[in-house]
């Protein structure tokens, strides 16, 4: 009976160190934080909170006041001076969604999209029919430039850290170098690991 | 009757300690190395990718050891040129680092009845270091200098943590060694971790910066550099490179070359001796002509005469052909590189922050093992063969426990040589040369057509490991 006992917790100790897969779907709204580091809440989050900031300030009424029309903008280089892997073109669609979104602005491509469409243009300018060929030189120009960066400042003791990203965003204007808004916001984590397992 | 009982329980325990440990391994496994090297030392970088693999598959490298397999796979895929594959697997590296530093409990005592090989192994802090210089080097590779720079702002936030982390396990030590009857009255004080600024990191860091255009970083990561000479001596004690993160004459090209390998652990056995009317353990090895050596001596109380087995890892260094190497540009020579780092001083300082602890614990188990076997040997002494036989065999099972832990990576170069050189914005064909102490070519590289840009970083690598 004994044997039969003790032979049944070594097949409990086995089975326990097998390990099943198991799925989950997640809502793409829900925060999910796993390893601490930088993730698509926070890129969404940062996004949402900095651009509506930017659209609620005196620069887009002036600029509509003095134009009669609303400013064109278009994201430029957003660094990554962070500590971390950030994919900045995630986050800097999050940017480009959100403007475009507010219905504020107009938009235009960002340099790496414009030479694509440089591209095609060309292309057509060779092979379409010249009812439906569109045509060169006519690019809507932007007013302001998003330019920005995010950088971190981690610090650990004893299986502790904090880690704290920080966005500066600037709001610029194209022809005049004129800085019309500048934008900050910070994330601040807490990642603990335990320091012994079983 | 029920003490009777309860010892019946243990060979039980003791079938489940094994099942518990069978997939680790009781020593550390390296044979299969051999051939990995062998095709690193012949330029086979892809043929050793394979066996690496093979031998993940043949389970040389357990769960435990995960992060070895992961830097080492990591290591020679950036040999083969595969950046993207080794980027991956030193990412699975320095996850696998972050993850170990959570110490089983379970597995930590075992290591107290069997050797260290049962614990789970998160890397030594040069490892887990270089696995961000390699990410770097990757990302370079790749022309991803914004990448590249995450990588080298990661290893010198693990450079700045590092005094404090020693500091912590000597608290750690201290308050086990107070409720420890074998360790207690030992003291043990957080040794000066003389390394906290990676030369070649900075060197990376200054020429990302300056290929930003921003000089101001460039000038502060330069004195940062300086600083790892002065401050560090024992890591850095060769003369500075003479670098250049500017040039009015010109444009930078920089280049880069890695050679040797870094020194791996290997066993010292040793012999335990204690002398009652001394209060003395004496710790002694195999001197040059076999007779025993003192390697040193602890004043610890002791109650009888014992003779006790035990084995350390050390650090031991590998012999490299390669003396200096030169570079070419369009066939003519335009300079020797100078060393910026030597990976084998930055490992020894590291490692000897660890390896008093680690001796200390190992002396605390072989004194235990020895005690218990002392004592099962006197139970067992029932004369005849039989009683014989039994001493025996509890001999050889105390060897057979007794492993030192040699885990590390074996296939770390062991230096880095730079020199920036002031060349006109072109297309150059550049080559490294690889020469021993005579002046003989051992290795050489090509890279052709490289475009040296007005903008940006211009940074070329070549290595061999010979």
């Amino acid at each position: 009976m004994k044997k039969i006992i003790i032979l049944g917790l070594v097949l409990l100790i086995i089975a326990g160190c097998s390990s099943q897969r198991e799925v989950t779907r997640l809502d793409p709204e829900s925060t999910t934080d796993l390893s601490g580091k930088w993730n698509d809440t926070d890129s969404r989050l940062v996004a949402e909170e900095m651009i509506t900031d930017a659209l609620n300030r005196p620069w887009l009424i002036n600029f509509v006041e003095q134009n009669g029309e609303r400013p064109v903008v278009t994201v430029g280089r957003i660094r990554n001076n962070s500590s971390e892997h950030i994919d900045v073109e995630t986050f800097t669609t999050d940017f480009e969604r959100e403007l475009l979104n507010s219905g504020k602005v107009r938009f235009v491509a960002n340099k790496f999209q414009r030479e694509d469409v440089r591209d095609e243009r060309l292309d057509q300018d060779e092979w379409a029919s010249a009812e439906t060929r569109k045509r060169l030189r006519e690019e809507l120009g932007a007013d302001f430039i998003l330019l920005g960066a995010i950088k971190s400042i981690t610090d650990q003791l004893e299986g502790k850290m904090t880690v704290s990203y920080q966005t500066d965003l600037e709001l610029i204007n194209i022809e005049t170098n004129e800085k019309v808004w500048i934008g900050s916001k910070s994330i601040k984590k807490g990642i603990s690991q335990g320091k012994t397992k079983w | 009757m029920a003490i009777r009982n309860r010892l019946k329980i243990i060979p039980w325990a003791i079938l489940i300690f094994a099942l518990f440990i069978s997939c680790s391994s009781l020593s550390t496994q390296k044979g299969f190395y051999d051939p990995i090297n062998a095709d690193l030392l012949e330029g086979e970088y892809d043929s050793a990718v394979v066996k690496l693999e093979n031998a993940r598959e043949n389970n040389k490298f357990a769960d435990k050891d995960r992060f070895l397999y992961y830097l080492d796979a990591g290591l020679a895929n950036y040999y083969a040129a595969n950046f993207d594959s080794s980027n991956a697997k030193l990412t699975q590296a320095e996850n696998s680092a972050e993850e170990l530093f959570t110490r089983s409990i379970s597995r930590a005592a075992l290591s107290y009845v069997i050797n260290d090989n049962v614990l789970e192994y998160p890397g030594e802090d040069y490892e887990v270091l270089y696995t961000n210089i390699f990410k770097a080097l990757n990302y370079l590779a790749m022309d991803n200098a914004e990448d590249a720079f995450v990588e080298v702002r990661r290893a010198n936030l693990k450079l700045e943590l590092l005094e404090q982390k020693y500091v912590d396990l000597a608290q750690q030590f201290q308050k086990t060694a107070d409720e420890d009857t074998v360790l207690s009255g030992l003291k043990y004080e957080a040794p000066d971790v003389r390394f906290n600024n990676d030369a070649f990191a900075r060197y990376l860091g200054m020429h990302l910066y300056a290929s930003r255009g921003d000089y101001d970083n460039a000038r502060i990561a330069y004195d940062y550099l300086v600083n790892a000479f002065q401050s560090q001596p024992d890591v850095y004690d060769f003369p500075m490179p003479d670098v250049k993160y500017y040039s009015e004459n010109g444009y930078i090209l920089s280049v880069v070359a890695l050679s040797g390998r870094a020194p791996v652990k290997e066993a010292l056995n040793l012999r335990l001796r204690t002398d009652k009317d001394l209060n003395l353990v004496q710790i002694l090895y195999d001197g040059p002509d076999s007779s025993d050596t003192e390697y040193g001596h602890l004043p610890v109380p002791v109650s009888e005469d014992y003779y006790f087995k035990f084995a350390i890892p050390m650090l031991i260094e590998r012999p490299s052909q390669i003396d200096r190497v030169f570079v070419k540009i369009n066939g003519e020579v335009a300079g020797q590189l100078q060393l910026i780092e030597d990976i084998g001083k930055v490992s020894r300082e590291t490692y000897e922050a660890r390896k008093t602890l680690m001796y200390i614990r190992t002396l605390a188990r072989a004194i235990v093992k020895g005690l218990f076997a002392h004592k099962a040997k006197e139970k067992a002494d029932t004369g005849g063969l039989g009683g014989w036989l039994k001493k025996a065999a509890i001999d050889v099972g105390t060897d057979i426990l007794e492993n030192a832990d040699l885990r590390c990576s074996r296939l770390l170069p062991n230096r880095i040589y730079v020199s920036d050189l002031e060349l006109e914005p072109g297309v150059y064909d550049i080559t490294f040369e690889f020469v021993d102490s005579e002046g003989n070519i051992v290795a050489s590289k090509s890279v052709e057509g490289y475009r040296v840009l007005e903008n940006g970083l211009n940074l070329v690598q070549a290595f061999s490991l010979r």
